[in-house]
């Protein structure tokens, strides 16, 4: 109980601080807000134009990134999965990089998110339909496949940047947003992103049991009546969906999905039903306070992509190096 | 002969080294200065030495011209706030640490964010920018450096907006002459609004 008050007072206090913390005070900026809620005026405000949608991307990124996470350590019983395990993140980071070499992005807003989502299901129909040829055990296969293809985007991705490294305005905009950013988001973002995160969180929890029974194994999943292939070809659908509106709305932001879901673990349960729902809670809040943390401090030189690497991994040192740990990826 | 740099490769360097090749380094450019002190060491290093100080010359005295130029267009005109920024995936404001921030400087831009680049110090090339920052600003013309400006709209619908080239702004040659031009040019047209 207590732990549940104190989570949702840091939500509430991080939510507010994005809000109201601003360089225009925010008390003109309320007064904006009345104003264009009543049809007085309809001109820019910060809150309703800038924080609001801030927070919302900040939310929904986190909240996808970590339930995205845990999904894919619960279905490969492995503490190191993450989205990019099967080269999710890689091909979305690859599309998107290609639609910022070519600029459709300033002709069509929506091509960004249409190319980080296209390129994470794009590698994922890949990595399924080269891991189904062996005669492996189909995980296996699946994490084999997906680390040889990210590793041939990966050098793809450098060869591409090589060649263009003439054009420093174009490998400077990579730069940024690979970097990770939560700046200039707008409502524009929020569409891109909300129909996605909705429609991936939503399957996670609907399969939140059977993720549960998938932890201990595919071949007792399968005696306990779950229809393994189905409902992992859902989930991995969902955790493309997530990674990919992650990725258009705010870049790269690496080691989320890998350590917070370990975080939430050491604090709470292993129980995916009631992992998943807090993963998505803390993902969204522990993302948004990165992000208020970098404002309110002033620092330019790092942004939350870099921060969440360096604290990520810190923290997973931190797990390793303890010694009596243990990674519980099953309920008790 | 061959010219290097502080960053360059060190295999490159190796290479013209075990070719017996002459290197010569020039001085980093981190001022406007730096520029004339590059061209008068180059020329005299190609043994073109008064070639040299006749572009070195120039470049100072087109600097002296339109810093004159400008202080005559704003003498019996009221200040305006205009604000300067960079766009890659988002807005940034040019810090002193490089050659256009100090161009800016020099001109009186991006007063409004004095504080702003007074906080960021000098460990920056630039500073990224919201568009509430720029809002807050108020400007009252946005110099905007960027290929895509034509894609471009910041939240101050209501303020003038104008364009340079940042292929010229951001090279640390002579051709930082121009850039400044360029920078006179759109504040020119801004006061005739």
């Amino acid at each position: 109980m207590m732990k549940t008050m104190f989570f949702i007072l840091v939500a509430l206090a991080v939510s507010f601080g994005i809000i109201f913390y601003g360089e225009i005070p925010w008390d003109i900026a309320w007064e904006g807000v009345l104003k264009r809620l009543a049809g007085f005026e309809q001109s820019w405000n910060p809150i309703l134009d800038e924080r609001l949608p801030r927070l919302i991307v900040l939310l929904c990124s986190g909240a996808s990134l970590a339930v995205a996470g845990a999904v894919m350590q619960s279905l490969f019983q492995n503490p190191l999965a993450a989205p990019n395990v099967l080269g999710m993140s890689v091909g979305g980071t690859l599309a998107t990089i290609v639609v910022l070499i070519f600029e459709w992005h300033f002709s069509y807003p929506f091509v960004i998110p249409l190319a980080a989502v296209g390129g994470s299901l794009g590698i994922l129909l890949l990595v399924y339909g080269l891991s189904y040829r062996q005669h492996s055990p189909p995980m296996v296969n699946l994490i084999l496949t997906g680390i040889a293809i990210s590793t041939v985007l990966i050098a793809a991705q450098s060869a591409l940047l090589y060649a263009l490294r003439e054009h420093w305005q174009l490998i400077q905009t990579i730069t940024e947003w690979e970097a990770g950013s939560s700046l200039d988001r707008s409502w524009a973002h929020v569409h891109m992103q909300l129909p996605l995160t909705l429609i991936g969180l939503w399957g996670c929890f609907q399969y939140r049991e059977e993720i549960n029974i998938l932890a201990l194994g595919e071949d007792e999943a399968a005696n306990l009546g779950v229809e393994v292939t189905k409902i992992r070809w859902r989930l991995f659908l969902c955790i493309a969906l997530l990674t990919g509106g992650a990725l258009a709305a705010v870049g790269v932001v690496a080691f989320f999905g890998l350590v917070l879901p370990h975080l939430v673990r050491t604090l709470t349960t292993s129980d995916n039903r009631t992992l998943i729902p807090l993963c998505a809670f803390i993902g969204g809040v522990t993302l948004a306070s990165l992000d208020l943390s970098l404002r309110i401090l002033h620092i330019h030189t790092f942004t939350i992509g870099n921060i969440s690497a360096v604290l990520g991994g810190i923290f997973f040192l931190v797990i390793l190096l303890q010694p009596n740990r243990s990674f519980r990826l099953q309920q008790g | 002969m061959a010219f290097v740099s502080s960053y360059s490769h060190p295999v490159i360097i190796q290479t013209l080294k075990n070719q017996q090749i002459p290197l010569f380094s020039l001085c980093d450019i981190t001022s406007i200065d730096d520029v004339s002190v590059s061209l008068r060491e180059f020329g005299e290093l190609i043994g073109k030495d008064n070639e040299a100080e006749l572009l070195a010359l120039f470049v100072e005295a087109a600097f002296c011209a339109i810093d004159n130029r400008f202080h005559t267009l704003i003498a019996k005109k009221d200040k305006k706030n205009v604000i300067y920024l960079n766009y890659h995936s988002h807005y940034a404001l040019p810090t002193n640490r490089s050659l256009v921030g100090q161009m800016v400087a020099r001109l009186g831009i991006n007063k409004a964010f004095a504080q702003h680049l007074q906080t960021a110090g000098d460990h920056h090339w630039s500073l990224p920018i919201s568009q509430e920052d720029i809002v807050h600003a108020n400007p009252e013309c946005i110099i905007i450096s960027s290929p895509h400006h034509q894609y471009l709209m910041p939240a101050n619908k209501e303020c003038q907006f104008l364009a340079v080239d940042e292929s010229v702004q951001e090279t640390p040659s002579q051709y930082v002459a121009l850039a400044y031009f360029d920078l006179y040019n759109a504040l020119a047209e801004a006061y005739q609004q």
